[in-house]
């Protein structure tokens, strides 16, 4: 617009109401529009916000999903291993082996009052031909079938070889009554073999008399017995 | 989660796409809504429309200089999220619409002059706007944008920037005669401040 056109145009401004209020509204309408196109901006943004939170959001629950998860299989597996740990430290074959020891006789020499195949018998014994023991057993002399210490060693070769039920027939027929000392070793292997034959009921017995009788396998024969107390 | 105090100088961080301090903010809007929701019982997709509606209405308004910034940005964020809930809880909706933005007498500095005429006038035009096609107000956002006629003319697909000044001008035309014929905008548009005050005095 020319200077000339724009006075021209001024002047008519203020004459005509009309004209002035159409302008005005020109401009309201110019104004609205921006501030609408600004807002839309905005909005825009806001929603970039919101995505981006919603993502991190996401991110995050699945990496605290994640971790949950391992934290969770992991306290499991402890848990599972705890289990598995103390119910093996309860178990009557774990018991048996940390208690059980072939039994040692005392007291043999040459120059003992044992005939030569008994001393042999025992040789065998001494390198864990726990078979031929057994076998050997039958051929022994008569008078020491008998005798609570060849029993006791009948019994563990049994014990060595797993036949739980014949080691504890033998001991059960062992006469400890002139030979006291032998007592609490007789009852010892007695209550290991209950115990891996599961009856808990007898083998508490065993290890109850023993706890409160035995100076040598008292504080032992307390500890089994303090494990199978609910079985 | 209540972290760093925003203000004045992060709302510019935030508008020119700082997303951490965005997420912070954000983040404090949808903690503080997700309590409220415990209470008035709305649905997850309530919160992030609310969420959302008060960050854009504390963008807007912290653009246009309506804040004292005697608190931070954090303490208006949930004073407007307050707000917005008791609307819903109203409404039963959250509802949107630009005037939304202003309507808030404690924050803002001081009521400029012809408020509810303005208000008034921001009703029918954006009343109007959304009678008019698709095509006129997408030309009207960008030509508001101030982006010139060519790449106006190359981003929608039309023959010549001549084209796009023209279409642009007779879509502004039919917007002032839409607005004109608008019953509301002639009933007040001789109207100010006073009258209004007169007609329907505000609740404090």
């Amino acid at each position: 617009m020319s200077s000339e056109e724009k006075l021209q145009f001024e002047k008519e401004m203020e004459r005509n109401k009309e004209l002035r209020e159409k302008v005005e509204l020109f401009k309201d309408v110019d104004r609205f529009l921006e501030e609408e196109a600004e807002f839309e901006d905005l909005r825009q943004r806001v929603k970039e916000i919101h995505s981006n939170y919603s993502n991190i959001k996401k991110r995050n629950i699945w990496r605290l999903n994640k971790a949950s998860f391992i934290g969770i299989a992991a306290s499991i597996l402890i848990l599972i291993g705890i289990s598995f740990f103390i119910l093996l430290k309860r178990s009557p074959s774990y018991l048996y082996s940390q208690n059980f020891e072939v039994w040692q006789p005392k007291n043999i020499t040459r120059g003992s009052d044992l005939d030569r195949e008994v001393l042999h018998w025992i040789g065998l014994y001494s390198i864990r031909e726990y078979n031929k023991v057994i076998e050997g057993y039958n051929h022994l002399p008569v008078q020491q079938m008998d005798n609570p210490m060849i029993l006791i060693i009948y019994s563990c070769s049994f014990m060595e070889l797993n036949q739980f039920d014949k080691a504890l027939t033998v001991l059960n027929n062992i006469d400890v009554s002139e030979s006291t000392l032998l007592t609490a070793d007789v009852e010892w292997y007695k209550g290991l073999c209950y115990l891996k034959l599961n009856d808990f009921e007898n083998a508490r017995k065993s290890f109850n008399s023993l706890s409160e009788s035995s100076k040598m396998y008292g504080a032992d024969a307390k500890i089994i017995s303090s494990k199978i107390r609910n079985r | 989660m209540v972290g760093k105090k925003l203000g004045k100088d992060d709302l510019d961080k935030i508008l020119n796409g700082d997303n951490n301090l965005a997420n912070q903010l954000y983040g404090e809007i949808v903690a503080y809504l997700a309590w409220q929701k415990k209470i008035y019982k709305f649905t997850n997709e309530t919160l992030e429309d609310i969420a959302q509606i008060t960050l854009l209405s504390l963008l807007n308004n912290a653009k246009k200089g309506k804040f004292r910034y005697e608190s931070s940005l954090n303490t208006y964020a949930i004073a407007i999220a307050k707000k917005q809930v008791l609307k819903f809880f109203v409404n039963k909706e959250p509802v949107m619409r630009i005037e939304d933005t202003d309507l808030m007498d404690k924050l803002i500095q001081e009521e400029p002059d012809n408020y509810y005429l303005n208000e008034v006038k921001k009703n029918v035009f954006n009343e109007e706007l959304k009678k008019l096609g698709k095509e006129c107000r997408k030309l009207l956002r960008l030509a508001a944008k101030k982006i010139d006629y060519k790449t106006i003319s190359k981003k929608l697909g039309y023959s010549s920037d001549k084209y796009v000044k023209t279409k642009i001008y007779r879509c502004k035309e039919t917007f002032v005669k839409q607005i004109e014929n608008n019953l509301t905008y002639q009933k007040y548009k001789d109207y100010d401040n006073q009258d209004f005050e007169i007609l329907e005095p505000r609740n404090e």
